[in-house]
């Protein structure tokens, strides 16, 4: 106990450079702690974006980039699949509901997204919610629209508004499908995921805006007004992929293999969390070479605490010498070195990850704001806890150094030290 | 070499204008394109459903994986391996274990191969796959946590890498196996 407290003194008496030294340690620390929480919160936000949905289908590509362009609007798809395929597979008898999608146009920036009633009926994410309204109801007509989230506030709409939509992913005046602007009727509650960023309009809403247009351009002389447009038949011929919801999931991967096996167009069909776990796999590669670095950083940080020890060395011979003539042991110079590295490490630790939880907690609002992301409270489980013993048995090993140095000085130092 | 999208229309349109109208609709009728799934040898794909009355695995696999050989068993030899790892493939129970809180037992096993005859699907450049459908039943199906592979042991000179999907009531994910394991199902 008095050397714990001869520890913090001498700890004390030499505070400038020494908080500069925990400081160091609980930057590396909590930069460990902060790529840990982001790469879980990373995977549990791509997971929490689709739940409840057993399949996802469309043209024939990879599974991970299917589920990319189709929940997470990443990428494009490589092609377009039939309004026929899909009439036939929504009329399997295991399939409860789908919902298909058609992509491709944009709205300043943001996707567009074609889709029907069933989306709001049955797309869940995260805990299995559905989609919850903040202002307004499902789109109805032709041309109503429902926005996400941040496009309503980035964009600054609200209902009734009209908004135009382009045609691709440009937005240039000739692509602009301007003589049919759309209608706000609803705006979506935030919900962490890429449907914040969407547009959502009718299956019909896409084909009518398209009705004059030939070859993906506008076609000069040749215009049918959106009320005319209303009277064409707007049954759609193509979409880009659908989601299906199966009436037991535990035929999944059976229903996945007839789709896949589908005689009249090539299809892939994938169910999401396997899809995930594959990218997952793919970027697992990212997360090692990310663990490796904060580690570097983190014995860097200790390799400070270390250099500073060692140059105190010399400084503090007369106080061991003194120490020593009080009737201190040479293990108890020893400990008191070790001590002081223990000491310094857990500081810098609760430092550490004190600067975590202030830090995305600061973060919280602008992130949200930003992207749409709620950074959940950090909770330190049993990995982190780990993590942070290995550091302090780390700091230890380190401070064994000098502790022996001194060791083996106070036994050949008398108390007129030559410095 | 490119050929001018114009000429690719014209030849198109002429083609089309060729075949009568009747023969046109009959072909779209039976559209149909070939399928050719893939087939490393080594590699195999292992899909598990947990549902309401127990676990289904099926096991998609080069047929090479398991008997060592994809032409048809001609010899006495052939046969008698063929005979060997259909039996090891239909006795389940050696190839998978669960958490015993499930209380899975193995209800029926079925082994479908062109090597067996017993598929009508075509083989591709003499490569043919062996397909397993085990089905468990379980008294507790909500309880099964753990699925144990022993398929490497069982056949230690076929799998490399073993792709497993699975899917749950709660959730779906997929692991890489490159030697028997455990896959936990949360």
């Amino acid at each position: 106990m008095i050397l714990l407290n001869l520890t913090l003194r001498s700890l004390w008496n030499r505070r400038a450079s020494l908080l500069l030294t925990l400081f160091s340690i609980a930057i590396s620390v909590s930069l460990l702690l902060g790529v840990e929480y982001i790469r879980k919160e990373a995977k549990s936000s791509f997971l929490s974006t689709i739940s409840g949905t057993d399949l996802v289908v469309g043209a024939r590509s990879g599974p991970v980039q299917l589920l990319l362009y189709s929940v997470f609007r990443i990428g494009n798809a490589t092609n377009n699949i039939s309004w026929q395929s899909y009439q036939d597979i929504a009329s399997q008898p295991l399939v409860d509901w789908t919902i298909p999608i058609s992509l491709g146009d944009s709205h300043k920036g943001y996707r567009v997204l074609g889709t029907n009633q069933d989306y709001f009926r049955h797309y869940r994410y995260g805990d299995k919610h559905l989609l919850a309204f903040a202002a307004g109801k499902p789109f109805e007509g032709v041309f109503d629209t429902v926005l996400g989230a941040e496009v309503a506030s980035k964009l600054g709409y609200k209902l009734n508004d009209k908004i135009v939509v382009a045609h691709g992913a440009a937005a240039t005046r000739f692509t602009l499908h301007d003589d049919k602007p759309f209608h706000v009727v609803g705006i979506l509650k935030p919900t962490g995921t890429p449907i914040d960023r969407t547009v959502h309009v009718t299956l019909e809403g896409i084909e009518a805006i398209h009705v004059d247009w030939v070859n993906g351009t506008k076609v000069p002389g040749y215009q049918i007004s959106a009320d005319e447009a209303l009277h064409k038949n707007l049954q759609p011929k193509l979409i880009t992929a659908f989601m299906v919801g199966l009436k037991n999931r535990a035929a999944a991967f059976r229903v996945q293999r007839e789709i896949n096996d589908y005689k009249r167009e090539p299809l892939l069909a994938t169910v999401p969390g396997v899809a995930l776990a594959e990218l997952w796999q793919a970027l697992g590669m990212f997360e090692t070479v990310l663990r490796i670095i904060t580690g570097f950083v983190v014995v860097a940080g200790l390799l400070g605490m270390l250099t500073t020890l060692l140059s105190t060395l010399n400084e503090r011979r007369r106080e061991m010498a003194i120490l020593r003539a009080v009737g201190a042991h040479p293990y108890h110079v020893f400990l008191l070195f070790v001590l002081e590295g223990g000491v310094l490490a857990v500081l810098g630790c609760l430092l550490g990850a004190g600067l975590v939880y202030v830090g995305l907690f600061a973060a919280r609002p602008w992130v949200v704001a930003e992207y749409g992301f709620y950074l959940r409270t950090w909770i330190p489980d049993l990995n982190d806890g780990l993590m942070l013993a290995v550091v302090a048995v780390l700091a230890l090993l380190f401070s064994l150094i000098p502790g022996a140095i001194a060791y083996r000085r106070s036994l050949q130092d008398g108390l007129t030290v030559r410095v | 070499m490119k050929f001018p999208s114009t000429l690719i229309s014209t030849l198109s349109l002429l083609l089309a204008l060729s075949s009568s109208p009747l023969h046109a609709d009959e072909h779209a009728m039976h559209k149909e394109h070939e399928e050719h799934g893939v087939h490393e040898h080594g590699a195999a794909t292992l899909s598990l459903a947990v549902g309401e009355a127990g676990v289904d695995i099926m096991l998609e696999s080069p047929a090479a994986n398991i008997v060592g050989f994809e032409h048809a068993a001609t010899t006495d030899e052939d046969k008698q391996m063929l005979a060997d790892a259909q039996k090891k493939l239909e006795a389940g129970a050696d190839l998978f274990a669960f958490n015993t809180e499930a209380g899975c037992t193995l209800n029926s096993a079925e082994v479908v191969s062109a090597l067996l005859g017993n598929t009508n699907t075509e083989k591709h450049d003499d490569h043919s796959d062996m397909d397993v459908a085990w089905a468990f039943t379980c008294t507790a199906p909500a309880a099964l946590t753990e699925v144990t592979t022993k398929l490497f042991a069982a056949f230690p000179d076929g799998f490399e890498h073993l792709k497993v999907e699975w899917v749950t009531d709660k959730s779906a994910s997929a692991v890489a196996l490159e030697k028997d394991d455990t896959i936990k199902l949360n």
